[in-house]
């Protein structure tokens, strides 16, 4: 069935692609950096789908996809990219993200807090809250079991208060 | 167990729904998916098509894999040219379109080899989707799916360009730089004209408009980010040395008289196909592309190369669009006079802005058989010298805390600006003041644009390092006597807008201020009195420039310009307080919260700071202009 398989692909990629690009901000701080690893995602799993491969849980899976994409890309020396300071700098926010700038203004100390997370601790709060994922779901794009991320979450959080009340 | 914290996890929550992609972003994304999807499609289980077609594809598929077919293989397929063949005409949705697409484009590609060879490939591909867009779009069978397939195979053919044109920024070779600035020009130049020209297909035929309208959108989106690229090696072409610029500027010659000729050609085999009108309209266009390449003759006749480039890519331009207008009137029987005519210069001075090459807004005001007066080269020479000590020592400072490609374009950055700084010394020395005076601007607005570099990059966390880095909850302040000038560039357009507003509103001000002060107090030293009044003048000369850039919605240049008056004006009120030359310093505001993710603007500033460095800025000129060649 081609056919349907691409249009069911596609279908993910509507029902998806806004929920992957909000998480790889999270993750990585780069907007034109999120939206390569979505891509690279969806082509990564039509990738595999083309090789026969069979997914049955087109989120979990593509999560799973970018998690990896992503810690793969941190293992990794931080590639140069010439357009680099052109792309960084010129529009971290697209226009009509601008304008709702103002309702999150209270939530920046929770995001800086978050932004110097541990890594494993930024991801399952993350999945948790941004993608609004339940542990169990989290568990399972993250390929641990749900006790860690329960302990994940617990303590990211108390790290994130922490941080809060340290710096009035 | 509940551990959700519910302060946190709905600050989480409100931050997350301000991210999204934008309509155009995700929009882009999906037709390159699909694209991708379709590109490689699934090689085994059921279909529902028919069984020739069904084997036709995996018949196909076989090719699809030609990255791994001996090269004998491939030339014999070429050579067999059969299968090959009838898949040129072959448009999205055809079964033998896969087969134009992967295999014989792709091909040839394999059989070029030099990374020149395969970029002007690319282009060549590129221009052929944009044929078959027009050709669906005429027959009104572009749907959405082959909208989504084009666009993905336009982006990745101007990807193909653009990451061409880009890489070319780090050789020194100007034959090389050249042959790039015009491969991104054409490419830039075929997608706008293709754009206009979908456009009008969709006007007249009413076939396929919501398509045909996103596709057009695409294509515009595709021509900016060519411009960019292109952008940066035209201005490292005209920053180069001058025996340099000179030979650019022979190269684009050559260029724009080859395209020129083409042009003239096919307006005479068309010459009895066309219509009175669009005849008369096509030959104005011809005669004004003949116009600009008869400027850069004379241009490049006074020795400004610089201006004779800029003037030459115009008319090959102008005339690579004729061309593409030309075709669409005569093989697809469009109504082409409106995309002429709007391609012509506008009756006011348009046409002198768009070709207003910074050679010329480099010393815009003064008389070319004017000399400069000596105090002013002087402080134009210690201005950079400043200037470039700055960039020296912030770049000692940060060098830990700036990610490699920032670093590697702040040194190029620099070395560019001493050369030019030590060119200027030379001229100074030799007394050739026009020329120093050049020079040293030049070399300070290049010191400037990687002081801003550098500050825009430890001001806010540097997206490209990926993680973050601790520093950025607490970021440090900036020395306050320093700010950078060009900041603002790296702002997204709506602030920008703002910031010239507000600067404009400042300068305003201050300069009625100025003005106020000088009448009131009346024992004054009549040399001063003079002084001031001459640089309120100029103050207001820059000011009125500012007002234009504005009005044209040319912010960026505009904020400059302002800020420029602002200066000017505050040295006039520094001399009425008789504080020496020194301007008023006033301290950068630091922001005090903590800098959010990289997606969130940082609160506007008051663009009113000064600094040590732009004191000397009662300078002509919008030094901003030299380098920002490419606002056509």
């Amino acid at each position: 069935m081609i056919a349907s398989l691409e249009a069911e692909f596609l279908r993910a990629f509507d029902d998806l692609a806004d929920a992957l690009f909000r998480h790889c901000c999270f993750r990585v701080s780069d907007r034109e950096k999120a939206k390569d690893f979505v891509q690279e995602a969806f082509t990564r799993t039509w990738a595999y789908l083309a090789r026969g491969g069979r997914v049955e849980n087109f989120k979990a899976f593509l999560y799973r996809t970018v998690h990896n994409l992503i810690v793969d890309e941190a293992r990794r020396k931080q590639p140069v990219f010439v357009e680099a300071i052109a792309d960084a700098d010129l529009l971290p926010l697209s226009e009509d993200v601008a304008a709702g700038v103002a309702d999150v203004f209270d939530a920046d100390r929770v995001i800086a807090a978050m932004r110097v997370l541990p890594d494993h601790y930024r991801d399952v709060l993350t999945l948790r809250f941004v993608d609004g994922m339940s542990p169990a779901e989290v568990a399972e794009a993250l390929g641990v079991t749900e006790n860690v991320v329960s302990v994940r979450t617990h303590r990211g959080v108390r790290k994130i208060r922490e941080s809060l009340t340290n710096q009035p | 167990m509940n551990h959700d914290d519910p302060y946190i996890a709905e600050s989480l929550r409100r931050a997350a729904a301000a991210i999204s992609l934008s309509r155009a972003e995700r929009r882009a994304l999906r037709s390159r998916i699909a694209a991708y999807a379709r590109t490689h499609p699934v090689r085994e289980g059921e279909s529902e098509r028919p069984g020739y077609q069904m084997a036709a594809k995996a018949f196909f598929s076989v090719f699809l894999k030609f990255r791994t077919m001996p090269i004998i293989l491939i030339v014999a397929l070429l050579m067999s040219g059969g299968v090959a063949f009838a898949a040129e005409g072959a448009l999205p949705g055809d079964t033998l379109y896969p087969v134009k697409v992967g295999v014989t484009e792709e091909v040839r590609k394999l059989v070029t080899f030099s990374p020149q060879g395969k970029a002007q490939w690319e282009a060549q591909r590129l221009e052929r989707r944009l044929s078959e867009t027009l050709t669906l779009a005429e027959r009104g069978k572009l749907d959405e799916s082959a909208q989504a397939t084009l666009t993905g195979h336009v982006a990745a053919h101007a990807a193909a360009v653009a990451a061409y044109v880009g890489a070319v920024e780090e050789t020194t070779d100007l034959a090389t730089m050249t042959v790039a600035s015009d491969l991104g020009a054409e490419v830039e130049t075929a997608l706008a004209a293709n754009e206009a020209i979908l456009t009008q297909v969709a006007i007249e035929k009413q076939e396929s408009v919501p398509e045909a309208t996103a596709m057009a959108l695409n294509l515009r989106t595709e021509a900016k980010k060519m411009g960019n690229a292109r952008e940066v090696i035209e201005t490292r072409i005209l920053t180069d040395k001058k025996e340099n610029r000179k030979e650019a500027a022979e190269r684009q010659r050559k260029a724009a008289r080859a395209r020129l000729e083409e042009a003239s050609r096919l307006l005479e085999k068309y010459r009895e196909e066309l219509k009175p009108e669009v005849l008369k309209e096509a030959e104005r266009l011809l005669a004004y592309a003949k116009e600009l390449f008869a400027k850069g003759e004379d241009a490049f006749s006074h020795e400004r190369y610089g201006d004779a480039v800029l003037l030459f890519a115009e008319a090959n331009r102008v005339a690579e669009k004729l061309i593409f207008f030309l075709r669409a009137s005569v093989d697809r029987h469009l109504d082409v006079t409106a995309l002429i005519t709007t391609t012509l210069p506008a009756p006011v001075a348009s046409a002198e802005s768009s070709a207003a090459p910074p050679e010329v807004t480099l010393v815009p005001d003064i008389g070319s058989n004017v000399d400069i007066p000596v105090e002013k080269v002087e402080r134009a020479r210690q201005a950079a010298q400043e200037q470039i000590a700055e960039v020296e020592q912030l770049l000692d400072q940060y060098a830990d805390r700036l990610s490699n490609t920032v670093l590697a374009s702040v040194k190029e950055q620099l070395r560019i600006a001493r050369d030019l700084y030590a060119k200027g010394e030379v001229a100074f020395t030799n007394r050739d003041y026009r020329v120093a005076y050049g020079y040293f601007i030049k070399a300070l607005t290049i010191a400037q644009d990687a002081e801003a570099a550098i500050r825009a990059a430890i001001d806010r966390p540097t997206p490209t390092d990926g993680k973050p880095a601790p520093t950025d909850i607490t970021p440090t302040p900036l020395p306050p006597t320093i700010t950078p000038r060009e900041r603002p560039v790296v702002v997204t357009p709506i602030p920008m807008k703002e910031k010239a507003e507000q600067a404009r509103k400042a300068t305003e001000e201050k300069i009625a201020e100025v003005h106020r002060k000088l009448q009131e107090k009346i024992l004054r030293d009549p040399a001063v009195v003079a002084k001031v009044g001459a640089l309120l003048k100029e103050a207001e000369f820059v000011f009125a420039q500012g007002k234009i850039a504005l009005e044209h919605g040319d912010y960026r240049e505009a904020y400059g310009l302002f800020m420029k008056a602002f200066a000017i004006a505050a040295e006039a009120e520094a001399l009425l307080h008789n504080l020496s030359a020194q301007p008023v310093l006033q301290p950068v505001p630091t922001e005090p919260q903590p800098i959010p993710l990289p997606s969130l603007v940082p609160p506007t500033i008051l663009p009113l700071p000064q600094s040590p460095s732009s004191r000397h800025t009662d300078l002509d000129i919008g030094t901003s202009a030299i380098l920002n060649t490419g606002t056509r």
